[in-house]
C-alpha cells in the first residue's frame, strides 16, 4: 500500500466531519440562542372577530365557534389558599394534573413541544392570563400563525423569561393530545383549558377576562417535569 | 396497501434481516470471514456515528409535524439522518467489494428500505441522503483499515 493512497483514503472522513461539525454548530446555537415558543404581539385578551383562520405547519384552520363562546360561569371558585394550587406537567406521559392540595381536580392529556422546541422543565408561575391571543412562530415549512388562541396562561421563571411565551393554552388546530406536537407550550383541549383558566390563580378580576398576576395576586405554581 | 402488516414489518425489521444475509454471505457462502467481521464492525460504527449526529441535530420527525399517520417502528426520536439506512448502505456497500453483482442487488435492496422509510412517513428525503452518505463512507473506512491483517493473521485457515 503506497503512501499516497495511506493518505487519500482518509478523505472519506471529511464529509464525516463536516457534517459533525455542523451538528454540534446546529446544537450550539440552540441552546445559545434561547427558543422562542410563541411571538405574542399583545396581551389585552380581546378576541379578534376579522381574524379566523390559523395556519400551522402549512395546514390552515378554521377557528371553531368554541374559541369565541364566551363561559357563563366565569366566577372563580374561592381561593382560600392560592399556594395550595399547582399544576403539573408530565413531558414523558403527555399529563397534566392540577392539583389542589392533595385532591386531584383535573387530569388531561396534553401536547407538548416537538424534539426540535422542547418544554421546558422546571417550576413556574403563571405571570399573566389571556383569554384570546394571536400567536406567531417558526419558519418555511414550520411556520404557524394563530390567531385568537384560547385560553392563554403564560408562565415563567428566573430562568424562562416572559418573552419567550411559554403558555398552557387551549388548541384549535389539532387534537393530537398525548403525541407532542407544539413549538414549546403545553396544548390542552379546549374546554379542558376553560376549566383551569377559571380554576388557576391570578383571580380574574369581576367582569375580566385578563388578568396580570401581582404579589397580591399570585400566580399557580407550573411544574413540568420529565 | 403500504400499510398492511407485512410491509410495516418489513419497514420496521428489513435492514437488520439484510445485515443478516450479508453476514451469512460473506461467512457461510463466500468464505470471507473477516468481511463479514467488517459488515457487523462498519454497522456498528455507522449506526452509532449517525446517532451521534441524529442527537445532535434533533429535527422532529415528518408525522409529527403533519400528522398523517407513521407506518413504520423504530421512530421515536430525531429525524436527520436515517438510521435505517445507514444500517442498510454500510452492510451493502461492505458486501460490494467482494461480490460484485450480489453486493449491488443488496444495494438496491437498501435502496428500496431506504424509500420505504421516506413512504412511511418517518423520514424526509434529506435524512435518507445523508444516510446513504454515512453508510458509503463508513464502510470505506473499514474496508481501508489495517485491522484485517490482525483478524487474517488470527484466524485465517487458508
Amino acid at each position: 500500500m503506497s503512501k499516497e493512497y495511506k493518505r487519500r483514503r482518509f478523505i472519506v472522513l471529511i464529509p464525516l466531519v463536516i457534517l459533525f461539525a455542523a451538528g454540534v454548530f446546529v446544537r450550539s446555537m440552540r441552546i445559545l440562542i434561547p427558543n422562542t415558543a410563541a411571538l405574542v404581539y399583545d396581551f389585552n385578551g380581546e378576541i379578534n372577530f376579522d381574524d379566523t383562520v390559523g395556519v400551522y405547519h402549512g395546514m390552515t384552520y378554521k377557528i371553531p365557534d368554541e374559541a369565541y363562546k364566551l363561559a357563563s360561569n366565569n366566577k372563580v371558585l374561592g381561593v382560600a389558599n392560592p399556594d395550595e394550587k399547582w399544576v403539573e406537567v408530565d413531558l414523558s406521559e403527555q399529563k397534566l394534573k392540577a392539583w389542589d392540595g392533595n385532591t386531584l381536580f383535573l387530569e388531561s392529556l396534553v401536547s407538548t413541544g416537538l424534539p426540535w422546541w422542547p418544554t421546558p422543565t422546571g417550576e413556574f408561575r403563571i405571570w399573566i392570563k389571556v383569554r384570546a391571543t394571536k400567536m406567531e412562530g417558526g419558519s418555511g415549512r414550520y411556520y404557524y400563525y394563530l390567531p385568537n388562541v384560547p385560553y392563554v396562561m403564560f408562565f415563567e421563571n428566573e430562568k424562562i423569561a416572559r418573552y419567550r411565551g411559554f403558555s398552557l393554552h387551549g388548541t384549535y388546530w389539532h387534537s393530537d393530545f398525548g403525541k407532542v406536537h407544539s413549538h414549546g407550550c403545553v396544548n390542552l383541549p379546549t374546554p379542558i383549558a376553560e376549566q383551569l383558566y377559571y380554576w388557576t390563580t391570578p383571580v380574574l378580576p369581576e367582569g375580566k377576562t385578563t388578568v396580570y398576576a401581582s404579589p397580591e395576586n399570585i400566580g399557580t405554581r407550573i411544574i413540568i417535569h420529565d | 396497501m403500504i400499510n398492511t402488516a407485512w410491509v410495516r414489518f418489513i419497514n420496521t425489521n428489513g435492514v437488520f434481516i439484510l445485515v443478516i444475509i450479508a453476514v451469512i454471505y460473506l461467512w457461510f457462502i463466500k468464505k470471507e470471514q473477516d468481511e463479514a467481521v467488517r459488515v457487523v464492525l462498519s454497522v456498528l460504527i455507522a449506526s452509532v456515528f449517525a446517532l451521534v449526529i441524529k442527537e445532535l441535530f434533533g429535527i422532529p420527525r415528518p408525522f409529527m409535524v403533519n400528522h398523517k399517520e407513521a407506518m413504520a417502528g423504530f421512530a421515536t426520536y430525531s429525524s436527520f439522518p436515517s438510521i435505517h439506512t445507514v444500517i442498510a448502505f454500510s452492510a451493502a456497500t461492505t458486501v460490494a467489494f467482494q461480490g460484485k453483482r450480489f453486493g449491488l442487488i443488496l444495494v438496491v435492496i437498501a435502496g428500496v428500505l431506504a424509500l420505504g422509510r421516506v413512504l412511511a412517513n418517518v423520514h424526509y428525503p434529506i435524512d435518507i441522503m445523508a444516510g446513504i452518505m454515512i453508510g458509503i463512507l463508513i464502510s470505506h473506512l473499514v474496508e481501508n483499515t489495517s485491522f484485517k491483517y490482525k483478524i487474517k493473521r488470527r484466524g485465517s485457515k487458508r
